[in-house]
């Protein structure tokens, strides 16, 4: 489980974070929501540890979200991915590779699983600086999951894909939850985050405007329709 | 932190950082070579060659260190690559060590490619009986002990500056700094008030001093570079490349990317 408390972090006197409770249980699929500003991507920072926060505790499985430990279990994908241009995608998946485990039989076979999960094994010694938005998007999907972590954290990865890219996409983060993993994204899209998540969290001006179940969110605005019911919240 | 050492030779070699060498490396040789027909130093070719050769080796060098890493870095962060790269399980320290040994070794490979290149020309068309050619090692030697501590500032630089402009223009600033310092100190121990002296001896050892370095007269002349030259020219590489890189790793450990 993955447990932020009272997480605060500022940039100058701009507090963009204000003191964020969130939950991610084991197995969920969590789509995090909310307006530009309202701090998904700096939060996800501070769970990688790329940013510093003033206050707050974040822990997943109990470990804190800063140590070497907590990078072996998560997968990452920032908002803009970018990679090494002149790096293949095989190349690339090889180099993620090296962080977790050593240069053999069973890694090369990993980086062939990787490529075909997100429908890139054509693609696998193409130089990526060829690669199309979408393309990097599953290249990015495949380094976040080459060492089979525990939590996927994904920041906005629906972001700029046409729509078969999207589904794509969301075919492949169906096939990974329903490997067992945790995931957490964020995303402006909402009819994605109703058609993929079963947990939601509303992000309102750095703090957690909704947090549970998505059919309690639309039951307690009386609706069928998330982005109906994200308007009401905020309004 | 092999890995990242790894991967970032490859990014270069693939960047066409081997092309990019030989080119330089023939326009060094050819600037060399022509040099020659100057009839500076007539009638000895090995030793014209080598002086000019030397000369813009160095100002190639030096332009690589200012600018490779700090490009390369700045592009990694404002990309987003560095991203991918530091949610794997690998620390900030060893990320910058690993950048820092990859850019280290292409400049003893770019040293020690043009120090080749200037040999062979030496060899080719000088005096066969001339063994100022084979003094070039302790040329790329001390270049590379140079280019350890230049690539050390230019990376604390890079990790003080959030700018691709301003570490090379501090950095270039700082090495020349240190060759006038070497003057200025010389000129006022010939009279200057004592706190004038003292001032300048002051500035002179807070900053990397770069002409310790040079070894063109050793390598032309043949004059003598003692094995205790070496080790206190190794143990200030190791000090000074130590104190830079040590201030790099902490304000990057410090850096919100």
């Amino acid at each position: 489980m993955l447990e932020i408390r009272g997480l605060v972090k500022s940039y100058g006197k701009r507090e963009v974070l204000k003191g964020l409770d969130l939950t991610v249980r084991e197995g969920s699929l969590y789509g995090l929501i909310g307006c530009n500003g309202a701090g998904k991507s700096t939060l996800f920072k501070s769970i990688l540890g790329f940013v510093f926060p003033q206050a707050g505790s974040l822990l997943f499985r109990g470990i804190p979200t800063h140590t070497l430990a907590f990078r072996r279990t998560v997968g990452y994908l920032p908002e803009l991915v970018a990679f090494p241009p002149d790096l293949t995608a095989e190349e690339f998946l090889a180099y993620a590779w090296s962080f977790h485990g050593p240069w053999n039989a069973e890694a090369r076979q990993r980086i062939a699983r990787c490529l075909e999960d997100v429908g890139l094994h054509e693609d696998a010694r193409r130089r990526i600086r060829t690669f199309s938005k979408g393309m990097k998007q599953r290249l990015g999907i495949a380094q976040a999951i080459i060492h089979d972590p525990a939590l996927l954290i994904l920041d906005e990865p629906f972001t700029g894909l046409d729509p078969i890219g999207t589904r794509e996409l969301r075919a492949i983060l169906e096939r990974q939850h329903a490997g067992g993993k945790t995931i957490l994204f964020s995303s402006h899209d909402l009819t994605e985050v109703q058609n993929l998540c079963s947990v939601v969290g509303v992000l309102h001006h750095g703090r957690m405007a909704w947090e549970g179940p998505l059919s309690e969110l639309l039951k307690r605005f009386q609706t069928q329709d998330l982005e109906e019911a994200f308007i009401r919240l905020h309004a | 932190m092999h890995n990242i050492l790894r991967y970032t030779l490859l990014e270069n070699q693939r960047a066409r950082f081997t092309l990019a060498a030989v080119v330089l490396i023939g326009a060094i040789a050819a600037m060399a070579h022509y040099s020659s027909t100057l009839n500076y130093n007539a009638g000895r070719y090995t030793l014209t060659v080598l002086a000019f050769g030397l000369y813009f080796t160095r100002l190639v060098l030096l332009a690589f260190a200012l600018l490779a890493p700090v490009l390369a870095l700045t592009r990694e962060i404002e990309s987003g690559t560095i991203f991918v790269i530091l949610a794997h399980p690998t620390t900030r320290s060893r990320y910058l060590l690993g950048k820092y040994a990859a850019f280290l070794l292409l400049y003893g490979l770019l040293a020690a490619a043009a120090a080749l290149a200037l040999a062979l020309l030496a060899f080719a068309f000088g005096t066969r009986d001339d063994p100022a050619p084979l003094r070039l090692p302790a040329f790329v030697a001390a270049e590379w002990m140079s280019g350890a501590v230049l690539l050390a500032l230019v990376f604390a630089l890079a990790m003080a500056v959030r700018s691709a402009l301003l570490p090379p223009l501090l950095g270039a600033a700082i090495f020349f700094i240190s060759f006038l310092l070497e003057y200025a100190r010389e000129a006022a121990t010939l009279g200057a008030p004592s706190a004038v002296r003292l001032f300048y001896t002051l500035l002179y050892y807070a900053f990397p001093n770069f002409r310790l370095f040079h070894t063109e007269k050793a390598v032309l002349y043949g004059l003598s570079l003692p094995p205790a030259h070496w080790a206190a020219l190794g143990a200030y590489t190791l000090l000074t490349a130590g104190v830079f890189l040590g201030i790099a790793l902490v304000l990057f450990r410090r850096r919100e990317l």
